[in-house]
């Protein structure tokens, strides 16, 4: 192995000795200390081997015996010059490839932003461009411990930073601040969070100021933080005794009431959608910093609908954008569905529900529901008016101030 | 007188327990199945082709018969044949 790592760098010479009795000249060669190797017959000629350093000794050997020589192989590091030379170009073009990857790894084309639930992404990325993060960013222009520190001055919201370069990629993973829930410390009332009638009411603290059966309103106090002392029993009704002061307390328990929610639905009775036929047509832009220009472009016909999905691989550069845009036109072709009033009437309804089912907290529950139909029969829209009645906990907390 | 010689150098390699081919400059040869040959203390080529392969030793030659018979490796003392070895034989 370390012979033939030799070998390649002195340069091998692969001969064809021509003649009578080329045994003479292996004998002659081994007698002036050449070494020969892979000695064998091809044809009428000797094929052999020798170091690029004997050639001339081995040339003379042959020459004294009216010996033909002729090259048929040349290998090894020597030999790399002249076929370097005949293909510059190619060298050229490796070097320049090399040099522009290198370049290339000294930006920063795409960055990751992990972590993050109610910070933007992109008012994140925002923060980390002003800080000298961006695409494009040239990585010996920036500081990651810098830009970790500015962010964190900039978002507020964000407790921890941190920015990794890995390759050309940036990630940015933060960590958001958990903001402790808004509690009423103190004394406190229990009022209605909205409209309804008292059904059932449970006080473990404070004073009940309703009673079941009574309608309430929204912000009305329920159980009362403020306790009056009982009036001291006297027998001398003449006799009026000081009213003791109240204490305040932080009010607790629960008030279930009725309470009714209205919506609105509708539902058109004759539909027109429009449905992917699965024909897709493709088209391929390249963006440049100074003009736009279509690689390939999309078969469509005139009166045909289509769905555009747009893909774009793009990096920002010191003189602009550069990019690909993928345009992915998929066709469509129009349905017309009809219904009849009363699959209107339902899929009305549903609408309605969901549009309800926003408005009402979770856990709620719905005890009766009534629909009226506000449309005439003959309209091409059937719309809905949806009420549902629910019982459900009222109670919410209110400082006293 | 040479005779002689090597009969007294045999004796002392007998005696001091010197390897017999490093005293008496007589051949070594090593066969790796049939497809290898390595031979030591040689004098040249006297003929070679690719059935037949003669090879020059201190005292006589060998000859080697054989297929497709190459010359892997040449070094003044060493040679190394490679091919189908089918008999190898002394002549004096």
């Amino acid at each position: 192995m370390i012979n033939k790592f030799f070998d390649g760098l002195g340069g091998v010479i692969t001969l064809l000795v021509k003649g009578k009795n080329q045994e003479r000249i292996i004998n002659l060669a081994l007698s002036r200390g050449i070494y020969i190797w892979d000695i064998k017959w091809q044809g009428n000629d000797l094929s052999l081997r020798i170091r690029n350093s004997a050639l001339q000794a081995f040339q003379a050997i042959a020459a004294e015996n009216d010996f033909e020589l002729e090259i048929a192989g040349k290998r090894g590091l020597p030999f790399l010059k002249t076929k370097v030379q005949r293909r510059i170009g190619f060298l050229a073009g490796a070097v320049v490839f090399v040099l522009t990857l290198y370049v290339l790894s000294l930006f920063v084309w795409t960055i990751e932003v992990e972590g993050n639930k109610t910070v933007e992404t992109k008012q994140i990325l925002q923060s980390a461009a002003r800080n000298g993060l961006h695409q494009g960013s040239g990585k010996w222009k920036f500081s990651c411990s810098d830009i970790e520190k500015a962010m964190l001055r900039e978002l507020p919201r964000l407790t921890y930073v941190q920015c990794e370069i890995q390759g050309v990629e940036a990630n940015i993973k933060v960590v958001e601040k958990v903001w402790p829930d808004e509690e009423v410390f103190g004394p406190c009332h229990i009022v209605a969070d909205r409209d309804g009638v008292v059904e059932e009411i449970l006080v473990l603290e404070g004073q009940s100021i309703v009673k079941p059966g009574q309608v309430v309103g929204q912000g009305e106090i329920l159980i009362s933080g403020i306790v009056y002392p009982p009036a001291p029993e006297t027998s001398d009704a003449s006799k009026l005794l000081e009213p003791e002061e109240p204490s305040f307390v932080r009010a607790r328990g629960t008030v279930k009431a009725r309470t009714w929610y209205e919506g609105y639905g509708e539902c058109p009775r004759r539909i027109e959608t429009k449905v992917l036929t699965g024909e897709t047509a493709l088209e391929i832009n390249l963006m440049t910093p100074w003009k736009e220009v279509c690689i390939k472009k999309a078969k469509l016909s005139k009166n045909g609908y289509y769905k555009l999905a747009r893909k774009r691989i793009a990096a920002n550069t010191s003189p602009g954008m550069w990019g690909i845009y993928i345009n992915k036109y998929h066709e469509q072709k129009k349905q017309v569905q009809s219904f009849t009033e009363a699959q209107a009437i339902e899929m009305a309804r549903e609408s309605g529900f969901n549009n309800l089912r926003r408005k009402i907290r979770p856990g709620v529950q719905i005890s009766d529901s009534y629909i009226q139909v506000l449309s005439s029969p003959s309209d091409a829209i059937v719309r809905i008016k949806i009420a549902i009645e629910s019982i459900e906990d009222i109670s919410r907390v209110q400082a006293i101030e | 007188m040479e005779k002689n010689k090597d009969i007294i150098s045999r004796a002392m390699a007998d005696l001091l327990e010197i390897p017999k081919d490093l005293v008496l400059d007589i051949p070594k040869i090593t066969l790796i199945g049939k497809s290898e040959l390595f031979l030591e203390n040689h004098r040249g080529i006297i003929e070679y082709s690719s059935q037949r392969m003669r090879i020059n030793l201190s005292r006589g030659f060998l000859e080697i018969l054989g297929n497709q018979l190459e010359i892997r490796a040449l070094l003044p003392d060493e040679i190394k044949i490679e091919g189908e070895i089918n008999s190898c034989r002394f002549f004096d």
